[in-house]
């Protein structure tokens, strides 16, 4: 008779421990915990579409940077993930830079595959979809440039990291500057559309003040119209077509790959022959190679040049690089 | 009528005459003409060599066209225009206070340089006129040519080839290495964007075994990078997440072969399987950001096979936490720390918990130096359910077996091409007993040295002597050992290959 009586004991108690873990995940574990996971992560996040007080806008490098801060002014806040003095072609990625992107109202990049080593990954990982290609926040700054330095044949890996849209260095002129302020003051039209008239007014003043670098660098550059320099790597070829230099010798053989010995002595011959006098090189690249083909030159010079913003400590401004860029030629060629 | 014919001919004779008259004396003025502006050039042009031998030759037997005309005038223009005379008229340009410290001659229109200018802003202006509101994403006018033509990269996937060959050498007997040279990996990738939410990547791989090569998917997955402002997901076959080197392909590593306890712990390769993945990023503090990754797979096997597995109860699940401190702009850290638990078998229940701790301290300065320290430590415990005897009728605790170990390396980039690194390994297996049932001493310890020639991102040579110590005091036959093994690793990439993650 008792064995009854105890099986049901036992069946009250397996129901009621039963019950108990019901409860418990309900509690811990509803139905809609995955939904629940994702709406609480989603929650968590600043809301995309709603604005902050400033604008965050993330660029890659510093000319971007300043641009960006000349147009914005006080409406954005904007952070570069380079430095000046950092090559644009060679970044170790690392995760803040992902942290930034995320919270990032905009980015913005040179473009023309400068980039590509590094950008496409992060952007895809940051996990903000505002700031993907096509999107209102995705600037690329080379849209509407005059590019030069496009390959005149089929590229393959055998000519170094040529890259196959043209020069991307293009930011050392600054009437392609105006154009780069534009592409980031369309962008801002669209990510922070009751700003735009601010925005606008910002660009036309930028707009003024390269126009007038332009026209006294050119005034001062006009004496120098002609000259040849070489260079290290293929980077000053939009700032001599601006101001009517030539810029066409490069000390490296190959983009991104060391100059073998016998190309050197090349180089050599032909500055010898041309009477150049003069190698630009920036912070970013290996001087030894310049330092080489300069000691058996007679009379060169090797010039180290902030071609970015900041990559010089003296080079604060846009203003600044190209002013002291073409003055240290000048200087040079006196 | 021979008359005719004679008069004619006559008429046409004189015609020809005076048109040879006319060429010489174009060719007479056009041989001085070049010959000026050759000298001035001072350059060794190959346009202007072949025009004008062109011209001697074509102006024996054609009269002159309207193309040497205009040829003629052009080079004149030319030539008026080095001596400071355009049009016959002295130019207005101050072209003497040009300073040339070279042969370059500076072209005349460069002095027009300011209304060039107004032309390019006006032009500029325009443009950007059509494309005010717009995304970039199409062109809303015609632009000029020379701007960059990206549609030709258009609905394209990122392709790839690698090939990794390995040799390996060693005088031991028995022999430890393979004693040959082998493509021992080639491996073949694609990726892309699937659509608005997908990116997708299939990798397949041939693998040498034992002579044999086998082709195998070592990753075919679809990622939602966006599912959330913090999380991606990952689903299908990869590479799991686990460690550092783990989810890195055997071409893309720092030395040639796996580290003694990834070959014992983690399967030589990696561990892979399918399933999925999810990746949460997320800030405390802004010195430190940090990866959390949780991850479900079948679980069917462990590592690298041929076979569909055993169905298992649970699934493999692990999760890894990565922390990245900030150091400075030209550093890159990453500490990590991860759990895993695997059913090793369905019947017995048994299962094994592996956990690992991962670190890896980068620093470059730009591509011309960098060092790499990286380092990873994990412990394996298979852990056994009670085993009945069948005697006493009491269950007995089945020991559980535990194996542990590391390595650290470092790969110095000393100069730009070139890199030397060296690895310890060490790998111990605790509880290993002898016959009589005696812990048993036992380890296994190895030095490696390499150096690497690397020309480009592409490919790469590496040489690379490893010194192997080989302890193992629960048999009675050689217990200790030492033997070194010589590798020589050569490794390419063809096509795109996609950057890894940090």
């Amino acid at each position: 008779m008792s064995k009854p009586k105890v099986r049901k004991q036992s069946l009250n108690k397996n129901a009621a421990k039963a019950n108990y873990y019901k409860i418990l995940n309900k509690i811990f574990f509803p139905k809609s915990f995955f939904a629940f996971v994702i709406i609480f992560l989603n929650l968590t996040l600043p809301a995309n579409s709603v604005l902050a007080d400033k604008v965050k806008i993330v660029v890659t490098t510093t000319d971007l940077k300043y641009l960006a801060e000349q147009i914005g002014a006080e409406k954005v806040e904007v952070e570069s993930m380079i430095r000046g003095f950092d090559d644009p072609h060679f970044v170790m990625t690392r995760p803040d830079f992902l942290i930034k992107m995320n919270k990032a109202d905009m980015f913005c990049m040179i473009g023309l595959d400068l980039e590509i080593g590094w950008v496409p990954l992060l952007l895809e990982q940051s996990r903000n979809i505002s700031i993907q290609k096509g999107q209102n926040g995705y600037c690329d700054a080379s849209i509407g440039i005059n590019i030069l330095g496009k390959p005149n044949v089929a590229v393959d890996r055998s000519m170094g990291d040529l890259h196959i849209y043209g020069n991307p260095h293009y930011w050392l002129d600054p009437v392609n500057m105006i154009q780069m302020g534009f592409n980031i003051l369309n962008n801002l039209r669209l990510v922070d559309p009751e700003n735009e008239a601010y925005y606008k007014n910002n660009f036309l003043k930028f707009k003024d003040k390269m126009t007038q670098l332009v026209r006294s660098e050119m005034k001062n550059m006009q004496a120098h119209f002609g000259l040849k320099v070489a260079v290290f790597h293929q980077e000053f070829v939009y700032l001599a077509s601006r101001f009517k230099f030539n810029a066409n010798l490069s000390i490296e053989e190959r983009p991104g790959i060391p100059p073998s010995s016998r190309y050197l002595e090349n180089v050599i011959k032909t500055m010898n022959s041309q009477n150049i006098k003069i190698i630009l090189i920036s912070p970013v690249n290996n001087p030894k190679y310049a330092e080489y083909v300069a000691s058996k030159v007679k009379g060169a010079k090797v010039l180290v040049m902030p071609t970015s913003v900041g990559a010089l400590p003296e080079a604060n401004t846009y203003e600044d690089c190209i002013q002291i860029i073409l003055r240290k030629i000048r200087e040079a060629n006196n | 009528m021979y008359k005719h014919y004679l008069s004619a001919l006559f008429i046409l004779l004189c015609f020809h005459t005076s048109n040879l008259a006319e060429n010489l004396e174009f060719q007479k003025k056009s041989d001085t003409t070049f010959a000026n502006t050759e000298s001035k050039r001072n350059t060794n042009s190959p346009n202007y060599k072949s025009m004008y031998e062109t011209n001697i030759l074509k102006n024996l037997f054609v009269s002159p066209s309207d193309y040497y005309r205009d040829e003629w005038e052009r080079v004149s223009q030319l030539d008026a225009s080095e001596n400071g005379n355009v049009n016959g008229e002295q130019s207005k340009n101050p072209s003497n206070e040009i300073k040339t410290s070279n042969d370059y001659k500076y072209d005349e229109s460069d002095l027009d340089w300011e209304s060039q200018l107004l032309d390019e802003l006006s032009k500029q202006e325009k443009q950007q006129s059509k494309f005010e509101n717009s995304r970039n994403i199409a062109s809303p006018t015609q632009v000029n040519p020379l701007t960059a033509d990206r549609s030709v990269q258009n609905l394209m996937m990122d392709m790839s080839a690698s090939v990794d060959m390995v040799g390996q050498w060693d005088n031991n007997k028995p022999q430890t290495t393979s004693n040959s040279l082998d493509v021992r990996e080639a491996e073949f990738g694609f990726f892309g964007a699937i659509d608005q939410f997908g990116r997708g990547s299939l990798i397949v791989a041939a693998h040498n075994e034992g002579g044999r090569y086998f082709f195998e998917i070592h990753e075919a997955n679809i990622i939602f990078p966006f599912i959330s402002k913090y999380v991606n997901l990952k689903l299908g076959r990869f590479f799991l997440d686990v460690g550092r080197l783990n989810r890195i392909h055997r071409h893309d590593w720092n030395f040639t072969m796996a580290p003694i306890v990834h070959q014992r712990l983690m399967d030589a390769e990696a561990v892979e399987d399918t399933g999925a993945e999810a990746s949460i990023l997320f800030q405390f503090w802004n010195f430190m950001t940090t990866e959390l990754v949780l991850g479900v797979t079948n679980g069917r096997y462990w590592g690298h096979t041929h076979t569909a597995g055993v169905n298992k109860n649970n699934p493999m699940m692990y999760a890894h936490l990565k922390n990245f401190v900030y150091l400075g702009n030209n550093w890159g850290t990453q500490f990590g720390a991860t759990v895993m638990r695997y059913e090793i078998d369905p019947v017995t229940k048994s299962y094994r918990m592996q956990y690992g701790l991962d670190s890896v301290v980068r620093w470059n300065q730009s591509m011309l130096k960098s060092f790499i320290l990286m380092s990873e430590l994990w412990y394996r415990e298979n852990r056994y359910p009670d085993e009945l005897d069948p005697t006493t009728f009491r269950n007995n605790p089945i020991p559980m077996e535990t194996f542990w170990g590391y390595y650290i390396m470092l790969d110095y980039q000393f100069l730009q091409q070139w890199l030397i690194g060296y690895r310890y390994d060490f790998f111990n297996v605790p509880n290993l007993r002898d016959k009589n049932g005696e812990f048993a001493r036992n380890a296994v310890e190895g030095n490696t040295i390499q150096l690497t020639y690397k020309p480009s991102e592409f490919s790469f040579i590496r040489a690379s002597v490893e010194r192997r110590y080989t302890a193992d005091f629960s048999s009675d036959f050689d217990p200790e050992f030492v033997d070194y093994r010589y590798y020589l690793q050569a490794t390419f990439i063809l096509g795109a290959h996609p950057a890894h993650k940090y």
